[in-house]
């Protein structure tokens, strides 16, 4: 090699060098190089925050109990899932609560999102959720001091992401039956939006929940009867909201 | 775990440095960079059973990971600014990211894979599919198209 290129070789490797480094994450690498459908589930599950503030089991997707190798733990058996509600929850996707047995003899209470208004029995769990391992659960934990159970399903909104392909938050929760409920409302300063109510059961979801400005808060879930007044009512956590 | 799996998996974590350093010169952001060489292990990890093995492994990676990095450079950023961060390039190298900027495509590949992943002729060669005496014509001319982009500027200075 040229004397100047030897000098300039030196340089080009300093240029090199210059840049920052980043962590490898082979996980992250064998998660993506699954097969497609695989692979879109657990980029949907992974960044989901389900608060189960009715259920004390821990809430993990089907993609995220896979990918942390727990596979033994109980999952909804699909076929037999029973719709508790359903509904739009904006960007063009329908989200639905559901009831079924576990594989281990328990009880399940779970999510699922898609495109379909047409809310046929689930062929695949891709949201929160949880299931005991045995015996029945007590699905409406709902008491007179604590009539409403709000939970929240997050799906962080990938920086490089397709918007498409992007589930808005969806908030899901029983009401107490003895209230009589007619309608649940998510209420914000400066707007609201109406949940699906069916039974006991409320669900909806709309991108306004997603990392609202400050000036939105607080954001409340309300529950009125027929006549319009309210019956109660539950602060959805701005932390939460603000995936903090 | 199979054998080919094992293999892109010991590749990935010995050269995980070399393979996202030259992501970022071809993308020009260390965040597409880190994108495309994760896209590109794991279509390595999708499509392993395809490899013949007529070339090494980390050539038919290094493949990958050029094409995926070719394709995230096409690929409009969806947030602007997000590569802020950067640390500044020493003071006796500000002026030679121009003149490797400007040279063509091949040139520039040859010299990210040569300094960047530190790969040898032969490795350059089946990475971009091409003779050895190629590999070596290209870099020479890269090195005189930079000395005399870095001497031009030392005149107008």
């Amino acid at each position: 090699m040229h004397e100047a290129e030897v000098v300039l070789a030196a340089e080009l490797e300093q240029l090199a060098a210059a840049g920052p480094s980043t962590t490898p994450d082979w996980a992250d690498v064998v998660r993506r190089g699954r097969p497609p459908r695989t692979r879109r589930h657990a980029v949907i599950a992974l960044p989901l925050v389900f608060l189960a503030i009715a259920l004390p089991a821990v809430a993990l997707s089907a993609g995220l109990r896979s990918a942390l190798g727990l596979g033994s733990r109980p999952i909804p058996v699909l076929s037999r899932s029973h719709l508790l509600v359903g509904a739009p929850v904006g960007n063009g996707f329908y989200a639905q609560a559901w009831r079924a047995p576990s594989t281990t003899g328990g009880t399940c209470l779970f999510l699922t999102h898609n495109r379909s208004r047409h809310r046929l029995r689930p062929v695949l769990w891709n949201g929160g959720g949880s299931c005991s391992e045995h015996g029945g659960m007590q699905l409406n934990v709902t008491t007179a001091q604590l009539p409403l159970t709000p939970g929240i399903s997050i799906g962080r909104r990938a920086k490089h992401g397709i918007l498409r392909n992007w589930v808005p938050p969806i908030v899901f929760g029983a009401v107490y039956p003895k209230l009589h409920a007619t309608r649940v409302v998510i209420e914000w300063n400066g707007g609201e939006h109406e949940l699906a109510l069916r039974g006991d059961w409320f669900l909806g979801g709309t991108p306004a929940l997603y990392m609202p400005s400050p000036d939105k808060l607080p954001f409340n879930v309300v529950a009125y009867d027929a006549a319009g007044h309210m019956l109660a009512h539950k602060r959805l956590d701005p932390k939460i909201l603000a995936l903090r | 775990m199979d054998r080919r799996l094992h293999e892109l998996e010991e590749l990935y974590r010995a050269r995980h440095a070399h393979f996202v350093r030259v992501a970022r010169a071809i993308t020009g952001d260390p965040e597409r960079a880190h994108e495309a060489v994760q896209d590109a292990f794991a279509d390595a990890i999708r499509s392993r059973r395809a490899f013949r093995g007529d070339a090494p492994l980390e050539a038919w990676v290094w493949r990958a990971v050029i094409n995926a990095a070719r394709k995230a450079t096409r690929r409009p950023l969806v947030e602007v600014g997000a590569a802020q961060d950067e640390l500044a390039p020493p003071p006796a190298v500000r002026e030679l990211a121009p003149a490797v900027a400007a040279l063509p495509e091949r040139q520039r590949l040859v010299v990210f894979l040569r300094y960047y992943a530190d790969l040898d002729y032969r490795a350059i060669a089946d990475a971009l599919d091409v003779e050895v005496g190629t590999v070596s014509a290209t870099l020479a001319a890269a090195h005189r198209a930079v000395r005399q982009r870095l001497e031009e500027v030392q005149a107008d200075a």
